[in-house]
């Protein structure tokens, strides 16, 4: 009888002290004298090994030596990042200096469709930007339709009759592709997935007849002929394909990108951020630095902190305006009530 | 064919440098390790390490990652076994039989077993790999989001009663493993469901930490309240150790099966690896003599699942290496891999980086002989693990499976959801439910449900589309007919009964 009540106790006992090792203690530092002066923690609302997780890494490489301190990695992921973000504005010491964060495009459009639980441009303190990536049309190699104009005149002649895949209700692709149709009058059935992987696979098997993705997603595809890439939503053409048409260009004021940018707590210290908007902006535009960041297929688009915030600033009008034109706010709404 | 050999060749030749060899070490051990400890999943294990592969060359650096990937495989079915606590998530259904058979004193066999069929399965899927990839990724393309939910589907219907006590109680498993699988952000709308205003159940629930729970904390509790009868297993010879003649016998048609099975399913996206076991698992009862041994302790139920999910992990390279497409998550951490070295797969990867193409390919020939080498010799001492009194290794169990589901996500819910769901499973499987069924339930309703959003959008809304399209339409009236003759019996007892009063 004795073992068996021992071992109740051992797991107890055992099981409390993991609960309490876990539970994180962190308290507030509030100098700003001989800011930084230990290191600073990345919250990254991602898994490991995504794009913004390989971006804050890199980052954190040259931190000693552009901010004096390191930074140390922590990966919350799920959710989009709501999961991540949500921890990091409700810990005590998010505005201390010693914590940033990522802030991406998602970050940006969530408060809009109110499916997270706070309105991260509010939370938090934008301080740089460091990669943009654009968005592009691809179909497959087999496809009817060589240029963005073949596409616009055959959705003209049948509404609704083009299926485009997009990496999930709501998300920059989806909203991209929305503007376009906006833009160009036509009307494209979206087929949501989950993932950009998921929608290429589809579009690699021609289970749909237009991916709208991420550029770094199908660049490569595009290089050696596998999708044929029709238009970029942005502004300006790409080194290694100069010959893929921008929607700009077109006349259609489509200009979207993903965007990966930095934070951190909105009540943090203006000096600091003055110290943390320096450092990044130099780390970020560190020649070697950059080189790094083109091997994982990102490249460098900076902005500061001032700059960054503005952008975002517009980018929300802007988007708040397209997802209530498009009835993709519509959309999302119907599905939570 | 003949340039294929060369190319392998060639291969090997890349292979045996001592960078090369000792990133391969490095890589199945690690993998090992991971599949072992339960809660480390293999892609969390990847990310880990990839910054250490950061100042490696390509070569080296592919073949580390890929050794964590397939290594996994081996180690997953060492906990499952010992102490029915799933070391990954395509390890689940071994607790079934293996820990079954560890109870009777044979976890030797058990663990032996599973690393022979890993081995046999591994290689030969490799040989699946090296010689048809371009068209098996071709026919993979084939299957879009129809032809997952078709599938997914059928496995519901055959997977549903996979234990076999109680049919309207399996079902009633399978549908709270669905309901569980529902709960965190869908991934296609973005929105968050059954979270109850906890952020950290948006990333919904992992599925290790739910099979830790239903089978380990499940086992763990029992152990706890129930009286433990004495066992003493004294001191075991190394005859015992390892499979008897007879055991070899009975696993040869598992393993080469679960290796067919594996390797087809390892094709498809999502939880392939998983899917395999389940399915080897159900088709080793259906074929089987005796299916009344099966949760016994049948060793074909160990053999079938762990040949499977190699096969299974192989398979995942086809897509990955010839298309450039991840199929499963721990196959985008190997293309992040590639990446970050400069190197994109899909298919120009043969043409332009031939070396690290093969070498990685032979490497993986060599890596499964080291994991069967590295892992034999261990039976031994994971099977003496088991002499260690219930009240000293239970304990310690409760704390590595703890820290497990802490380390999974770094977050303390999913602690709290193993207790929970620990304790909800201790009182259902006292009432005859099992766990399998809700494991089936869950790994299956993502898929159901995205596959079916999807599907009918392609499908332009209509059912008709979908029984009609070739592939996905002969894969649901299948399902449809199993269904069917499934009922059938029943129905038919019903009618003549009702005729009688």
């Amino acid at each position: 009888m004795w073992k068996k009540t021992l071992a109740m106790t051992l797991v107890l006992a055992m099981t409390a002290a993991a609960a309490a090792g876990c539970s994180s203690a962190g308290t507030a530092s509030g100098d700003s004298s001989d800011y930084p002066s230990k290191e600073i923690e990345w919250l990254v609302p991602y898994t490991a090994g995504g794009s913004s997780d390989q971006m804050a890494r890199l980052i954190a490489k040259y931190s000693k030596q552009y901010l004096g301190v390191d930074i140390i990695i922590e990966n919350v992921g799920g959710g989009g990042g709501n999961v991540g973000l949500s921890q990091f504005v409700t810990d005590p010491s998010a505005s201390d200096g010693y914590n940033i964060t990522c802030f991406n495009t998602t970050a940006n459009l969530q408060p809009i469709y109110g499916t997270c639980e706070y309105d991260w441009l509010e939370e938090l303190e934008p301080l740089a930007l460091c990669v943009s990536i654009p968005i592009a049309i691809a179909v497959p190699k087999d496809s009817p339709f060589n240029t963005i104009e073949d596409l616009i005149e055959y959705a003209k002649a049948n509404p609704g009759d083009i299926q485009y895949g997009h990496a999930g209700i709501g998300s920059i692709t989806n909203v991209a592709a929305e503007q376009f149709c906006l833009e160009a009058g036509i009307q494209m059935t979206a087929v949501p997935f989950g993932s950009g992987a998921d929608a290429l696979t589809a579009i690699m098997g021609s289970q749909i007849d237009v991916d709208v993705a991420s550029l770094s997603e199908v660049l490569s595809y595009g290089e050696t002929g596998e999708l044929k890439l029709l238009a970029l939503c942005t502004d300006t053409t790409i080194e290694t394909m100069p010959e893929v048409p921008t929607l700009v260009s077109k006349g259609y004021n489509v200009d979207q990108k993903v965007t990966q940018g930095i934070a951190t707590g909105k009540d943090t210290d203006a000096e600091m951020v003055a110290v943390l908007d320096e450092g990044l902006g130099k780390i970020i535009n560190d020649e070697n630095f950059i080189a790094e960041l083109k091997d994982y297929g990102m490249d460098v688009d900076y902005m500061n902190a001032a700059d960054f915030s503005t952008f975002l600033q517009e980018q929300r009008e802007e988007f708040t305006q397209v997802v209530t034109d498009s009835g993709i706010l519509e959309q999302v709404q119907a599905q939570t009530n | 064919m003949l340039e294929t050999f060369s190319a392998l060749f060639d291969g090997f030749a890349v292979c045996f440098s001592l960078e090369n060899i000792f990133a391969c070490i490095a890589g199945v051990l690690v993998g090992t390790l991971t599949g072992v400890l339960p809660g480390i999943g293999v892609t969390g294990a990847m990310a880990l390490l990839l910054p250490l592969t950061y100042g490696m060359d390509a070569t080296p650096a592919t073949i580390l990652f890929a050794g964590i990937y397939y290594g996994a495989m081996y180690g997953g079915s060492t906990t499952s076994i010992l102490v029915n606590l799933p070391g990954e998530a395509a390890s689940v259904i071994t607790c079934l039989d293996g820990n079954a058979m560890a109870k009777k004193g044979r976890a030797g066999a058990a663990l032996s077993i599973a690393a022979i069929g890993s081995f046999i399965a591994g290689t030969i899927g490799l040989v699946g790999l090296t010689f048809f990839a371009p068209v098996l990724a071709d026919a993979a393309l084939k299957f879009g989001p129809p032809e997952y939910f078709a599938i997914a589907m059928l496995g519901l219907v055959l997977l549903t009663n996979l234990t076999g006590k109680n049919a309207l109680k399996s079902f009633l498993m399978v549908l709270v493993g669905l309901m569980l699988s529902t709960i965190g952000v869908d991934s296609v709308s973005g929105i968050s469901r059954l979270t109850f205003g906890i952020p950290s159940l948006m990333r919904g629930l992992e599925f290790g930490v739910v099979a830790m729970a239903v089978f380990g904390i499940n086992d763990l509790f029992g152990t706890l309240v129930e009286p433990q009868e004495k066992k003493e297993i004294g001191h075991v010879t190394l005859r015992e150790l390892y499979p008897t003649r007879d055991e070899m016998k009975r696993s040869v048609g598992p393993i080469l099966r679960g290796t067919l099975i594996g390797f087809l399913i390892g094709l498809m996206p999502g939880p392939a690896g998983t899917l395999a076991s389940f399915s080897s698992y159900s088709v080793e009862k259906k074929l089987s003599k005796h299916p009344e041994q099966f949760g016994q302790g049948a060793i074909e139920g160990v053999a079938g699942p762990e040949s499977s999910n190699n096969a299974a992990s192989s398979a995942a390279m086809v897509p990955l290496l010839s298309l450039g497409l991840p199929f499963a998550p721990p196959a985008a951490m190997l293309l992040t891999g590639f990446i970050v070295h400069g190197i994109t797969p899909g298919p120009t990867l043969i043409t332009q980086h031939p070396d690290v193409f093969w070498g990685l390919i032979a490497s993986m020939y060599i890596g499964n002989v080291f994991l069967v080498i590295i892992n034999l010799p261990f039976v031994g001492v994971w099977a003496s693990m088991l002499r260690t009194p219930a009240n000293i290794l239970m304990p310690i169990v409760m704390v590595i499976t703890m820290t497990g589901a802490f380390a999974t996500n770094n977050s303390v819910t999913d602690m709290v959801v193993l207790l929970i769901l620990g304790v909800f499973a201790y009182f259902v499987a006292k009432y005859g439910y099992s766990m399998a069924p809700l494991a089936v339930g869950i790994v299956l309703g993502s898929t159901i449900e995205t596959g079916l959003t999807q599907g009918m959008i392609i499908c332009e809304g209509s059912v008709w589309k979908m029984m009609t399209r070739p592939l996905s339409g002969t894969i649901l009236w299948l399902a449809l007919l199993l269904v069917a003759a499934t009922l059938f019996k029943p129905v038919k007892k019903l009618l003549i009964n009702s005729k009688d009063d």
